[in-house]
């Protein structure tokens, strides 16, 4: 999935606006899920989904997919929020219930005042996620890191960062082909064959992963890398105006939205 | 001659290995000369090279850069790194920025140029080693033949007075082979650079080298110029390198088409044409 969103991040239609804009929209548009309301949620997920699959070309199976992967998590957080679990008797149970289940002495139920704060707290979530991946999907990680750079953060910190990211890809890698050569050498069948194959793969991973490392290290000297890694940024990034002003514009919108279903 | 780098005696070991990678190995490298390095798999290469840009220091026996022998402090490992530059057999060895164009452009600006004059070099190199189409893909989406040619670039861009080529021909197809000797031509006649290429291509090695070094065992087996080294069939033989096709060619032709003074040549064209000529005749 890493790779994915990677890959899309450098390959998107608005790879070519200043990653300052972008990175200003998303994280306005994130700030403002967090002090707005249910109605104003969905305004927003639609608004960031049509950045998404409208303007930066973004397939939408995969950003389905993406969105799935984050509801899988929300949906195993929900139950404790919205069951409610009691030992008095049925009768004492004021509020509206949706659901009821008894075993002995107990009751397990799910008021309508949960459900309330369950669905507020998943619209939220995919509003704020959806604001999240708008800046994954258009942003490179490298830009991200030229933009830290720009408002100060240290260079070690960013140099790390980016030592770090091209380590990620070095160990994905890695475990690629050790999982192709495992399967193109005769995988064999049987759980527990398969368990035993698995635990000789992570080792062999993690002797591997520390030889590259090491290697990525030398590599590294040669170069003359001593904790200074600067590059001439490539991209030739423009602020666009239209962009800009339908941004301007929606948000004015959203905020007029707000103030409206919020008295 | 005048020696550009110079490895006297040097022995190294491995941790952790018995057998020694390089064996008392002693060798110099001539100024502005195209040299190979021949020998077989895990002869000790790849050590030697680490050896010339001071990564490893050898555990006996001295490495000189124009006479003077390596300190191993740290300002002098900065400078003979910018003078020495070195290319992986592996390039994911050695990329660095995430993209090919930033990866490219790597190094030239901690060497003093300006961001115009750096644009102006990484868009040259990139197009010499066909590589404009890549210039803001992501290193990771590359295949193995184009990451290694991103390599060579990002090194030959900061025009090193060493360059050290570590297998640069393995994973490069025909044309992309063509246009890395091309380069490498280029560089040497318009910059002087000193190139060492290490390689078990023996008809490469005929065809470009001005001076051969074969190694055998971490120690050095042979060295010479190509015409030298190579008519040492017996010794060559015995290590199982063999001579390069064009050689036994001519020596196959040598006494009943030309005569045994005229020079041999050096590339398939050259022996077409004297072939035409001598057939014309
Ligand atoms: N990291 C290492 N650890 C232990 N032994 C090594 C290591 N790298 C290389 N060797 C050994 O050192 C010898 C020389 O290797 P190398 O210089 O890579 O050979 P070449 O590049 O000529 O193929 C080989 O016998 C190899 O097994
Ligand atoms: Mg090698």
């Amino acid at each position: 999935m890493k790779i994915q969103l990677d890959t899309l991040a450098y390959t998107n239609r608005l790879r070519h606006v200043s990653p300052i804009q972008k990175l200003v929209i998303g994280i306005i548009m994130l700030c403002f899920v967090m002090v707005a309301h249910a109605p104003t949620h969905i305004a927003v997920f639609v608004w960031m989904s049509v950045w998404i699959v409208g303007y930066a070309g973004i397939p939408w199976r995969i950003y389905l997919r993406l969105l799935g992967a984050i509801s899988l998590f929300l949906a195993l957080s929900l139950p404790p929020i919205m069951l409610e679990i009691t030992a008095r008797s049925i009768a004492e149970i004021t509020e509206q219930t949706v659901f009821i289940y008894s075993f002995g002495v107990f009751h397990v139920y799910i008021g309508v005042a949960g459900m309330k704060k369950a669905s507020a707290l998943l619209l939220r979530s995919l509003s704020s996620v959806s604001c999240l991946y708008f800046i994954l999907l258009t942003v490179p990680f490298t830009e991200i890191l030229a933009v830290l750079r720009r408002i100060g953060v240290p260079c070690m910190v960013t140099d790390l960062l980016l030592v770090m990211y091209r380590f990620v890809f070095v160990f994905l890698e890695t475990v690629e082909q050790l999982w192709i050569a495992y399967k193109a050498r005769g995988a064999r069948h049987g759980f527990s064959r398969k368990m035993r194959d698995a635990g000789g793969l992570v080792a062999r991973l993690f002797a591997r992963t520390v030889q590259r490392y090491q290697q990525l290290s030398i590599g590294l000297a040669a170069r003359g890398f001593d904790g200074d890694l600067r590059v001439v940024a490539s991209s030739h990034a423009f602020v666009s105006r239209r962009y800009a002003a339908e941004a301007a514009a929606v948000f004015l919108l959203l905020v007029a939205l707000e103030w409206w279903t919020g008295r | 001659m005048d020696w550009l780098l110079e490895i006297e005696d040097v022995c190294y070991t491995y941790p952790g290995s018995e057998t020694p990678a390089l064996n008392g190995l002693t060798m110099r490298v001539p100024r502005g000369k195209r040299c190979v390095l021949l020998g077989h798999n895990g002869c000790g290469k790849s050590t030697l090279f680490l050896h010339m840009n001071g990564i490893y220091a050898p555990e006996r026996g001295v490495v000189k850069w124009k006479g003077e022998a390596f300190s191993y402090r740290r300002t002098f490992l900065s400078q003979i790194r910018q003078k020495v530059g070195l290319v992986f057999q592996d390039p994911e060895q050695q990329l660095i920025a995430s993209t090919v164009a930033e990866d490219i452009s790597y190094g030239l600006c901690s060497a003093g140029l300006s961001d115009d004059e750096a644009k102006r070099k990484v868009e040259q190199a990139l197009v010499r080693f066909g590589l404009e189409h890549f210039r803001e893909r992501p290193v990771h989406h590359l295949s193995l033949g184009q990451k290694k040619r991103v390599a060579l670039a990002g090194v030959m861009v900061l025009e090193p007075e060493l360059l050290l080529l570590d297998e640069p021909t393995a994973y490069l197809d025909r044309l992309h082979t063509r246009l890395l000797m091309k380069e490498l031509e280029r560089i040497h006649r318009e910059e002087g650079t000193t190139i060492v290429m290490a390689t078990h291509d023996i008809d490469l090695a005929y065809e470009w080298a001005d001076w051969v070094f074969v190694i055998e065992d971490g120690r050095l087996a042979l060295e010479g110029a190509p015409n030298e080294v190579f008519a040492r069939r017996d010794v060559l033989e015995g290590l199982q390198l063999g001579v390069p096709l064009l050689f036994d060619v001519w020596e196959a032709l040598v006494p009943s088409f030309f005569p045994e003074t005229e020079a041999r040549p050096r590339n398939v064209a050259d022996l077409k044409e004297r072939l035409a000529r001598c057939l014309v005749d």
